[in-house]
């Protein structure tokens, strides 16, 4: 048996997504708008996910989520959740896995999970 | 095949490549020489540390001078693999084609590394980098497919541990277990709801399959099965962008085009092997691959038990035989075809099914493959 370390640093360019990148490293949500149907998603992709057009505006949403399905592991949570004005949802990181609500708001997420963390609002249980 | 395991016996996967081709060489009763084509499955450099694997396998296994290339579709990979050598049959570029799949994800790795690389088997920018696990992912699926269909966790831990049963027939298992429901429900959390019990374990080894027209075949008088139909296709990588992010859409499409090209419906399948990388997504599987009208209620009059009418993962899917992800479809493949012929060195379908049903995917039902086959 031989022993192998392999450290990898990557450096990811984020081409035209760059924009949405940017404003989440500022805790704000920056979603994209179809300029052919009005579709509004936020994670964006790249293309509208109902009519298939690449054409695509940058709209900015309040950052405001409503949980749909929340999983929890020994250390942490993760939620499937829409954020408001968004027609797709997101699979974001809990920020405050002690807290059992329905409703959050996007924040900076840690260096260390670089993706979509919501901190949720200690009152809004009875929603959903 | 090789066993599934965690191997601790200092075998090398490059060796399991090897006896995986040995074996089914003498399966088919061929010389090495009358290979013309070598398709290679195999998930991530990371886990062999070797970059352009198919030209490091052909040489390994006396290859050397063969057409050879690698396929790569997440847990689909083997499954596309057999897809890709049997086009190669069909379009006249090769007579005889070893599909050998291959995954060092046990024993190479520490699994929490495992964990991180496999985390980006997903969309890398936004669900990867959240640290959200394989398992995490799946469970938000299960919820949702739970919610709309009101499977219960009962349901989910039925399958795990039948799943587990089913294996400890099979040599070759990973994970052929005495268990219960009840040892399910009190298995560790990992993601809720699936706990330790609901995973499918990452596994070491390697499979291969040969491919050819019956013509390129030696006359042996054994009987041999069909790849009758074949369908892939993809789905949204992300959950979230999915309209019901608990339905296996781009299955569904597979699973259309493969009977379509079979020219059979779901009714004439027999047997089936599922992707079952969860309890949960053996179910989500079965609801869209068409082979039941309702899954949940099929499920609990024991439709897919091993004295069933359909049985399902009768090797212990990846849940029970194991998951060395470049191997795990073409072994899903191969063990389809002995189960057909009644020689899987494990349970075999009591009914003797003419024709039987392969499911692999890759990401969350994110590429996925369906395969037909027939005996003939
Ligand atoms: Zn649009």
């Amino acid at each position: 048996m031989t022993k192998h370390r392999l450290t990898l640093d990557h450096s990811l360019p984020k081409g035209r997504l760059t924009p949405y990148f940017e404003a989440l490293a500022q805790g704000r949500a920056l979603a994209e708008c179809c300029s052919s149907c009005g579709r509004v998603q936020f994670p964006p992709g790249g293309i509208c996910g109902r009519c298939d057009a690449a054409e695509l505006a940058w709209t900015s949403l309040s950052g405001n989520a409503v949980v749909i399905h929340r999983t929890d592991t020994p250390d942490r949570a993760f939620a499937l959740v829409r954020f408001e004005g968004a027609k797709n949802s997101a699979v974001v990181a809990i920020a405050n896995p002690d807290v059992r609500s329905s409703w959050g708001r996007l924040v900076i997420s840690p260096a260390s999970a670089q993706g979509l963390t919501i901190e949720l609002n200690d009152k809004g249980n009875e929603h959903v | 095949m090789t066993p599934f395991n965690r191997r601790k016996d200092g075998s090398s996967w490059r060796d399991w490549c090897r006896d995986a081709f040995v074996g089914a060489l003498a399966d088919a009763a061929l010389e090495k020489s009358a290979i013309d084509a070598l398709v290679v499955a195999s998930e991530s450099d990371f886990f062999t540390l070797q970059l352009n694997p198919a030209s490091m396998i052909a040489d390994t296994i006396g290859l050397v001078g063969c057409r050879s290339c690698r396929v790569e579709g997440g847990g689909a990979s083997g499954h596309l693999a057999v897809h890709a050598g049997m086009a190669m049959v069909l379009s006249g570029q090769a007579r005889r084609v070893a599909v050998v799949g291959v995954e060092a994800s046990a024993s190479h790795l520490d699994g929490k590394t495992v964990g991180i690389l496999l985390s980006h088997s997903f969309d890398s920018w936004t669900d990867g980098f959240t640290g959200v696990s394989s398992t995490s992912i799946y469970a938000l699926s299960a919820m949702a497919f739970m919610e709309r269909t009101k499977a219960t966790v009962n349901d989910l831990a039925a399958v795990a541990a039948r799943n587990r049963q089913n294996a400890r027939a099979n040599p070759n298992a990973h994970l052929p277990l005495d268990i219960r429901e009840e040892d399910v429900a009190v298995s560790p959390v990992i993601s809720s709801p699936y706990r330790r019990l609901d995973c499918c374990p990452l596994s070491d080894g390697a499979a291969c399959v040969i491919l050819s027209r019956p013509e390129d075949l030696p006359n042996t008088g054994v009987v041999r099965v069909r790849i009758s139909g074949t369908g892939a296709a993809s789905d949204r990588a992300r959950l979230g962008d999915r309209a019901d992010p608990g339905r296996f859409r781009a299955k569904e499409t597979a699973a259309k085009r493969a009977l379509a090209a079979a020219g059979i419906t779901a009714e004439a399948i027999g047997v089936a092997e599922v992707y079952d990388s969860y309890s949960g997504a053996q179910l989500q599987a079965l609801e869209a691959l068409g082979l039941t009208p309702d899954v949940v209620a099929d499920e609990r009059v024991g439709r897919f038990a091993s004295c069933g009418e359909l049985p399902v993962n009768l090797s212990g899917g990846l849940l029970g035989q194991g998951a060395p992800v470049g191997a795990t479809g073409v072994a899903q493949v191969l063990v389809t075809a002995q189960q057909l012929l009644g020689s899987f060195p494990g349970l075999n379908p009591r009914s003797g099914p003419k024709y039987g049903l392969v499911d692999s995917h890759g990401g969350i039902a994110t590429t996925c493959a369906v395969s037909v086959l027939e005996l003939l």
